[in-house]
């Protein structure tokens, strides 16, 4: 496999009874590269994710993560990857202070260079008064931004975040996005899901687009507009051209309208 | 912080903890504002209560002991009076006995069960399954939780009844035989603990 494939899906299946969660799908995401994943509630976008950390098995496909299998290399995969997601799921009953301490025991990293780092994080982040209070205790923003720095703060290769912008004000939103700009340009790569258009046109060099479990599209903007016939339209028109909901949109849109008409 | 690497029941410890505090949320109903001004207050309430709540088992897993020792003295008594039948002083002192190891079967199961139905979601181990940890040391840290969470009171119940023995009969060898079925008896309620919560849990 070429080095540069930090992320390899083929023919990827998963299917929870009757339901096609992930129906076939293959991608690369390559170093040096934001990778947007975009596609409706219930696409199958967090599926797809918990097959690349090796939580779910997949019932067909090949997945490598920076060559690795995720079914049988976890740990090695897990130990190489920064996970965000998009509800806070680090430990609650700990002050950002002693999660930081947890984090460096179990990612074998240097005491005193992971304080410092934390530190300067939070600091950026603007939550450096929060270091000695219960997670638990802070706003759903303030989690994000620990679970954030819970998530570089051993310089991984890979960061996979979902939804990790949610909740997170237009400050933080920016120190984030540099936050990525400097990983990719150290030559780490980042899937990110959202459902926030303006914010992976902005990001992402790249865009592949799920709907009930397909891939419907894939590439850069431009490839993405001549995919969708679209040309010089905005990402939102192109996804909701390629998820098939643009005319449904159109008719509600046109219902609303309608009725706020009738009241007045 | 130290560079070293966490064994499964330092890794328990933090499970426990996040049990803790999701019970707490869960039985604060409408009072979550007030529960967390009082853990915004008190940083260490949590690790507070986790210790106070293992010393509660602990002291619960205690009083049964009892049973036994107020059996022992019966049987005492009832052989120092010759007109008591050997039928008499046997099957009663069995009953007790009997009673109190079925009793301890029962505390730690629905002791254990606190503990088991805060995992049951498995939400305290979303974030572990995310670190670099192997789903083996996962499955092993559901079952270490539970025994984090009981560590005192299953120590008590295994020194408890010995310990009760050797004052009231001085007697080594006595006390060396309560000592095993105790231990027996530990391994015993501790195994149908996990197996009752490996049918219901997720995560274990």
């Amino acid at each position: 496999m070429n080095d540069s494939v930090m992320i390899s899906v083929n023919e990827l299946k998963k299917f929870f009874g009757d339901i096609k969660a992930v129906d076939g799908i293959s991608f690369e995401v390559k170093k040096g590269e934001v990778f947007g994943l975009l596609g409706p509630n219930g696409a199958g976008k967090t599926t797809t994710i918990k097959l690349l950390l090796g939580l779910l098995e997949p019932n067909q496909g090949d997945i490598h993560v920076m060559g690795l299998n995720p079914e049988t290399e976890e740990v090695q995969i897990k130990s190489r990857i920064g996970y965000v997601s998009e509800e806070p799921l680090i430990f609650k009953s700990l002050t950002p202070k002693d999660l930081f301490n947890f984090i460096a025991s179990i990612r074998g990293l240097d005491g005193d260079e992971a304080t410092k780092r934390a530190q300067d994080y939070l600091e950026s982040l603007g939550a450096l008064e929060y270091y000695e209070q219960l997670v638990a205790t802070l706003s759903h923003g303030n989690k994000q931004k620990i679970q954030i720095i819970s998530a570089i703060l051993h310089d991984p290769d890979l960061l996979i975040m979902d939804e990790p912008l949610s909740g997170l004000d237009a400050k933080s939103v920016k120190v984030v996005k540099e936050i990525i700009d400097i990983h990719i340009e150290n030559g780490g790569a980042v899937l990110f899901s959202t459902h926030i258009m303006e914010i992976a046109e902005d990001l992402c060099d790249r865009i592949a687009i799920m709907n009930k479990g397909k891939l419907v599209g894939i590439g850069t903007m431009d490839e993405l507009r001549q995919q969708a016939n679209t040309l010089g339209a905005n990402l939102e028109d192109v996804f909701l051209r390629l998820t098939e909901q643009d005319v449904s949109v159109n008719e509600i849109v046109k219902k609303l309208r309608n009725s706020f008409n009738e009241r007045n | 912080m130290s560079k070293k690497d966490l064994g499964l029941y330092k890794l328990a410890k933090y499970t426990n903890f996040e049990i803790v505090l999701e019970s707490q949320v869960l039985s604060s109903g409408a009072n979550q504002a007030k529960l967390l001004e009082k853990l915004k207050k008190n940083k260490g309430s949590i690790k507070q209560q986790a210790i106070a709540m293992k010393i509660a088992f602990a002291v619960m897993l205690l009083f049964i002991v009892g049973l036994p020792i107020s059996a022992y003295n019966e049987v005492k008594i009832a052989l120092s009076n010759p007109s008591i039948t050997p039928e008499a002083i046997l099957i009663p002192g069995s009953i007790i006995f009997g009673a109190y190891f079925i009793m301890q079967l029962i505390y730690l199961t629905m002791l254990g069960m606190f503990a088991i139905s805060a995992m049951m979601s498995g939400e305290t181990f979303r974030w572990y399954e995310t670190l670099p940890i192997s789903k083996e040391k996962l499955r092993k840290l559901g079952f270490m939780t539970v025994f984090h969470n009981m560590d005192i009171g299953l120590i008590i119940m295994i020194l408890a009844f010995p310990i009760a023995m050797f004052i009231m009969s001085q007697n080594i060898i006595l006390t060396l035989v309560a000592a095993l079925i105790s231990l027996i008896n530990v391994i015993f309620s501790f195994s149908v603990l996990v197996l009752i919560a490996g049918s219901i849990s997720r995560v274990l």
